[in-house]
């Protein structure tokens, strides 16, 4: 009999897995579980043009047509209630159970929310919005007009992607910040720089430092923070990263540790489970450490590696992981990891165009965050992944000279190989 | 009836490398390969219609600079998700280190 394959979630990761499958064997069933209503849907737009564009309408990552061509027997609308590891069953919360030989979970990740209004119970409040799928995104597009002003809590990525798409919708929007600048974590100081200059010249009014004491929400939105005049909003968005979906495999009793634990094979401690995308933390042998990541690329990356591993194979994700956004006319791009830089190197094009890298004691190149007009800066971007993944060791003079692309750094590398 | 149209000098795209061009509301996408030959396609990602002449040649292979979709930009060959849809190429000619495409009449 043939092999059952099951995906639990139809992301990026949950879908790139199961196209992988059917790729490689035409035997096997799979099963795409799916919690959400409606196909497969790509979530970057939900902060960007879904908010921008009146008649937007969500992106498929797989079609209908496709999904029947391809034999994934896809199950939206169905969760998963329970993971039975020793049985290696699933149970739905109909109480159907369904039998696997290979199991990946691919369930993303959920938006945090602010405990201050757990505490008081109000995350449920109507004026109280976060980002994560597409009907998060459906609510804030009905709710957000023009002349209201809107609170953001959390610079990150989310954050600012939401301030860029609101402002440019007519909304006033302040952001308050907890850290001593934005995006404090995935950016280097050069490139934050970039883009807190370009919020302030469209008027958003970014708080550092911000500590907030208290939110009441009732007909209106109303903060209090620490040594400054308390803020009035008509809502609020709560962007302060996302906590990824662990219940699962917590119940079956998998390895956890910021996400599920899994080695560079995307296996869990269970031989037969996998897991892939925003809900693992898994092990990048390049940098010598367990990461997780919320990255739209690297969850198809790694759900290739777990599908293939899933069929038998032997293959390990290797890839410095890369990563975009888009704010306004700029665009952000970065590629690896910043893990014990030795040297730093700005690469400075003009005002807006900046491409800041760092490399270990060796000169290797670790990371690189660039950020320009458009998509200006995602050659260099191609180039310096290039580098990295063949652990060149780099000329750091041509690093800084813009005037000598970087390229030849590609063609030179190649050369000594 | 073949339509050429002019693009530009040869040396304005270096080997290896792609430039766009705009012509009657179309934009392409125009090539060196590293042997130096001319190649045309359409300009924009099959994927989510980003220009592709901000992203990186590599032999025969355009990368798209958003999502890395890959194509052959000698033959318009998709390489794999997350683009399945080919791009259409163009007929290209250089005269007098000049680059022509040919584009439907």
């Amino acid at each position: 009999m043939s092999q059952t394959m099951i995906i639990i979630g139809a992301g990026e990761a949950g879908v790139r897995a199961a196209r992988t499958l059917r790729q490689h064997n035409s035997e096997i069933a799979i099963h795409l579980f799916e919690g959400e209503q409606g196909l497969p849907y790509e979530r970057p737009p939900l902060s960007k043009n879904a908010l921008l564009d009146d008649a937007f309408s969500r992106k498929l990552i797989i079609s209908a047509e496709e999904l029947a061509q391809l034999s994934i027997h896809y199950h939206s609308d169905t969760c998963v209630e329970a993971l039975l590891a020793e049985t290696k069953q699933i149970r739905l919360t109909n109480g159907k159970l369904f039998g696997f030989d290979k199991l990946l979970i691919a369930t993303g990740a959920k938006a945090r929310t602010l405990p201050l209004l757990q505490q008081k119970g109000l995350d449920q409040h109507p004026l109280l919005f976060s980002l994560r799928s597409a009907a998060d995104c459906q609510r804030i597009r009905n709710q957000a007009s023009a002349g209201q002003h809107v609170v953001l809590v959390g610079a990150g990525f989310i954050g600012l992607e939401l301030a860029a798409s609101l402002r440019s919708k007519g909304l006033k929007v302040t952001v308050l910040e907890s850290q001593a600048r934005i995006l404090q974590r995935a950016v280097p100081a050069p490139i934050a720089e970039v883009l807190a200059q370009s919020h302030a010249e469209h008027g958003v009014d970014i708080r550092l430092n911000c500590q907030i004491e208290d939110i009441r929400l009732n007909n209106e939105v109303e903060i209090d923070l620490a040594g400054q005049t308390s803020l009035k909003a008509d809502w609020l968005v709560v962007g302060i990263g996302a906590e990824p979906n662990i219940h699962l495999a917590n119940h079956a009793g998998l390895a956890l540790e910021n996400g599920i634990q899994v080695d560079a094979a995307m296996q869990t401690s269970h031989p037969d489970i996998f897991a892939a995308g925003d809900v693992c933390n898994f092990l990048l042998s390049r940098y010598g450490t367990q990461v997780r990541l919320e990255s739209w690329r690297c969850a198809q990356e790694q759900a290739e590696v777990a599908a293939l591993n899933m069929l038998g194979g032997a293959v390990q994700y290797v890839q410095a992981p890369w990563f975009w956004s888009d704010q306004y006319d700029l665009g952000l791009q970065s590629v690896g990891l910043s893990i014990n830089p030795v040297t730093k190197i700005e690469r400075r094009y003009d005002e807006q165009t900046r491409l800041y890298i760092e490399l270990d004691s060796q000169q290797r190149i670790l990371c690189a965050c660039a950020i320009g007009l458009g998509n200006s800066v995602a050659k260099d971007i191609k180039v310096i992944e290039r580098l990295i993944n063949q652990n060149s060791i780099v000329d750091i003079t041509t690093l800084g000279d813009v005037n000598v692309p970087l390229k030849s750094l590609l063609k030179r590398a190649k050369e000594c190989v | 009836m073949s339509n050429w149209i002019e693009v530009c000098a040869l040396d304005e795209i270096d080997e290896e490398d792609v430039v766009p061009f705009d012509h009657a509301g179309h934009t392409y996408a125009i090539y060196r390969c590293p042997e130096g030959n001319v190649f045309a396609t359409s300009g924009l990602c099959t994927h989510e219609r980003i220009h592709l002449a901000d992203g990186l040649v590599m032999d025969d292979i355009i990368e798209c600079p958003k999502h890395n979709g890959r194509f052959n930009y000698k033959n318009g060959q998709a390489q794999g998700a997350p683009v399945c849809e080919h791009l259409k190429t163009f007929a290209t000619k250089v005269e007098n280190d000049t680059i022509y495409i040919e584009v439907a009449p």
